[in-house]
């Protein structure tokens, strides 16, 4: 089928925009952490600095007490932490949990209830989850955020895995079951396998999730021990001078953990896997 | 090896009316059994209870012997093919075969073995290193038999296996399937909606209808005898003529009366009802030279190569009768008046209930 040129036109432009939306602010994030303070706020704006300035990234990239590195490192470390534990118990917790809605009908109305708590704001857990912690002398630690992301990626993932498990032949299972699989070496040796795709995108929102969570990190933590990257970045942009290069730096940096579970995680994206095991 | 004894099954899913309504069939050691019978009357579910995918609601299954009511799938003895393969479509064709010797914990210098033997049976030996993916349809339907094989289950089960293959290669595995039954010697429960392959597998067909047994007989038997008008029109391709009568009777016999244009002297001694229905195969009924018999006109000629199908409409008769020729009758067209006669040595009679009525003594 031959296009019409202008329609092919218009694809491309569309391409191209969608493609600069994304690339220009990281682009420019990019060029702001290289650049002298000075260019950055000289009008009228210089758009490539003169010359490649690396201050901030040195200023970032050390342990020294009371430096912003420091508080950096350490909100860098806690982050991967958290989202790292969080991401893996609730996926691990909701492979057999959507397994079991999706195989055995008549639990819907807990799915539906999680699905339903998830759906409220934050807002309203805050206090009821802050006097809990508090007494349970979890507050300013990791465990009170991995706790809190558990609730929200557990819904999350479970509901997402179950529909997937949803769309799997079942008669394979069967024929699994046969074969003289236990339930659990089903799940292990036929669903999981077939459901990978899904499995690497449950993994990936998840930690993105966690990795940018913002409201709970805020207020359950306060220093070095438990500050998380989102708060940390917060916090240096809201010095009195806001010093733009040592963002831009911090965003570069905190930008880049996800980007490589994105850049691992992505070879299972690709779906097309259950083809072949039955007629259809 | 195994044989297979059901005693009252039953099967009833959550809406309370039952689905299986109590089976009682034996099926001897190396049998191949043929389950028949319209969609929906339970054919798969009886399968599925023997497997062990199901649930038995009430009444008994002896695998060998044993009651095997409560046994596991896997510890059954049982095998299944199913109609959608459901192979693994992430495993290797060899690795499909060798899971379930896996889960057994069988060694693997044994496995790889008892695959590879299975594999020059069934002649995938070239495809051991394949997904599911990339084979043909005929392909995968032998992986999910040589899947089965290598159990060494003492009963095979087969739901509707061919039904997704084209015809050629359909008849290709049909020969295929009853040389390894020949070779294996196991007992084989086979479930098929074509009438050929029940008719040519089976040492005994089951018909089902309605979530119990019509009938059980070999192919034979159910063909020259069914046992009711069900059976009678379910079996046979175009399927039986029934023709509703009114019994007078003669000196030597009866004369079964449909209309004016339709009547046939049966030599009947026993007591006849007043009223039944007249079966008659449409291979069993001829064209007729003399104006005797059936008169009607040809509504329409089938020429099949082979054989020649046409439909007859006579007054008086509410159905057309179809009637099967052999293909030398290529001068018949739609349109042209025909008197047939019927071959009376092949004739079925039904009472009011539908049941078989003996009448050749
Ligand atoms: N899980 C189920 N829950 C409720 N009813 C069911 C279930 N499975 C099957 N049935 C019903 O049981 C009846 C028998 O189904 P079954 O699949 O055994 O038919 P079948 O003889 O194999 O038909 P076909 O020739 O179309 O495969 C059907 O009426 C079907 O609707
Ligand atoms: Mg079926």
């Amino acid at each position: 089928m031959k296009r019409h040129p202008l329609l092919t036109f218009l694809l491309y432009a569309a391409v191209v925009l969608l493609a600069l939306s994304i690339v220009l602010p990281i682009a420019w994030l990019f060029i702001m952490s290289i650049s002298q303070p000075t260019d950055l706020t000289t009008l009228p704006l210089k758009w490539f600095p003169e010359t490649i300035n690396l201050d901030q990234y040195k200023r970032l990239l050390t342990l020294e007490e009371g430096s912003t590195g420091e508080t950096f490192l350490y909100a860098l470390r806690n982050s991967t932490v958290v989202a790292v534990s969080a991401t893996l118990i609730s996926v691990l917790a909701a492979i057999p949990a959507a397994y079991s809605f999706s195989r055995f009908p008549g639990r819907q109305g807990l799915l539906y209830g999680t699905l339903a708590v998830y759906m409220m704001p934050p807002v309203a857990f805050v206090l009821p989850l802050y006097l809990t912690f508090s007494h349970l002398g979890l507050l300013n630690s990791s465990w009170a955020l991995i706790i809190v992301y558990c609730t929200m990626l557990l819904p999350f993932a479970t509901w997402l895995l179950k529909n997937n498990f949803d769309l799997l032949p079942y008669e394979i299972e069967q024929a699994a079951i046969i074969d003289g699989a236990s339930q659990l070496q089903v799940i292990w040796h036929i669903a999981l396998p077939l459901i990978k795709p899904a499995l690497g995108a449950a993994l990936l929102f998840a930690l993105l999730m966690a990795w940018d969570e913002f409201f709970y990190a805020l207020i359950y933590t306060n220093d070095l021990r438990a500050k998380t990257l989102p708060v940390a970045i917060g916090d240096f942009a809201a010095g009195r001078a806001t010093d733009y290069g040592l963002i831009s730096a911090v965003g570069m940096l905190a930008a880049l953990p996800p980007l490589v579970a994105a850049l691992f995680l992505q070879r299972s994206l690709v779906s097309g896997l259950a083809a072949g095991g039955t007629k259809g | 090896m195994a044989n297979l004894k059901l005693r009252n099954i039953q099967k009833t899913y959550g809406n309370n009316v039952p689905t299986i309504k109590g089976i009682d069939l034996d099926i001897h050691d190396g049998e191949f059994v043929v389950f028949v019978g319209p969609s929906g009357c339970g054919k798969s579910t009886l399968l599925r209870m023997i497997a062990g995918l199901e649930d038995i609601s009430s009444g008994d299954l002896l695998i060998g012997d044993k009651r095997a009511n409560d046994i596991a799938p896997a510890k059954r003895g049982t095998a299944m093919v199913f109609q959608s393969y459901a192979l693994y479509p992430h495993k290797s064709v060899y690795d499909n075969m060798a899971f379930g010797l896996k889960m057994a914990g069988t060694p693997k210098t044994e496995i790889h073995q008892t695959v590879t033997k299975a594999a020059e049976i069934l002649q995938i030996t070239h495809l051991l290193d394949r997904k599911p993916k990339e084979l043909s349809g005929g392909q995968r339907q032998r992986v999910a038999i040589g899947r089965a094989i290598v159990r060494k289950p003492g009963v095979f089960l087969f739901d509707e296996p061919l039904s997704n293959l084209d015809a050629s290669l359909r008849v290709q595995m049909r020969i295929e399937l009853s040389r390894l039954h020949q070779e294996l010697g196991i007992t084989m429960i086979y479930v098929t909606h074509d009438q050929v392959e029940a008719m040519t597998l089976g040492d005994r067909i089951v018909v089902f209808n309605g979530g119990h047994i019509e009938q059980v007989g070999t192919p034979l038997e159910l063909y020259h005898a069914p046992a009711n008008r069900f059976v009678a029109g379910f079996l046979g391709s175009p399927s039986m003529n029934f023709i509703p009568c009114t019994v007078s009777r003669t000196a030597d016999g009866v004369t079964l009366f449909a209309g004016e244009q339709c009547q046939t002297r049966l030599p009947v001694t026993a007591a006849l009802p007043d009223s039944l229905t007249l079966g008659i195969r449409p291979e069993h009924l001829r064209i007729s030279q003399a104006p005797s018999g059936i008169q009607g006109h040809i509504d329409l000629v089938e020429h099949l190569g082979d054989s020649v199908v046409m439909y007859v409409s006579v007054p008086g008769l509410k159905e057309v009768l179809s009637v099967k020729l052999d293909g030398s009758h290529a001068e018949l067209k739609a349109g042209d008046p025909v008197h047939l006669d019927i071959d009376t040595r092949h004739c079925h009679l039904f009472d009011a209930d539908n049941a078989s009525i003996q009448w050749k003594s």
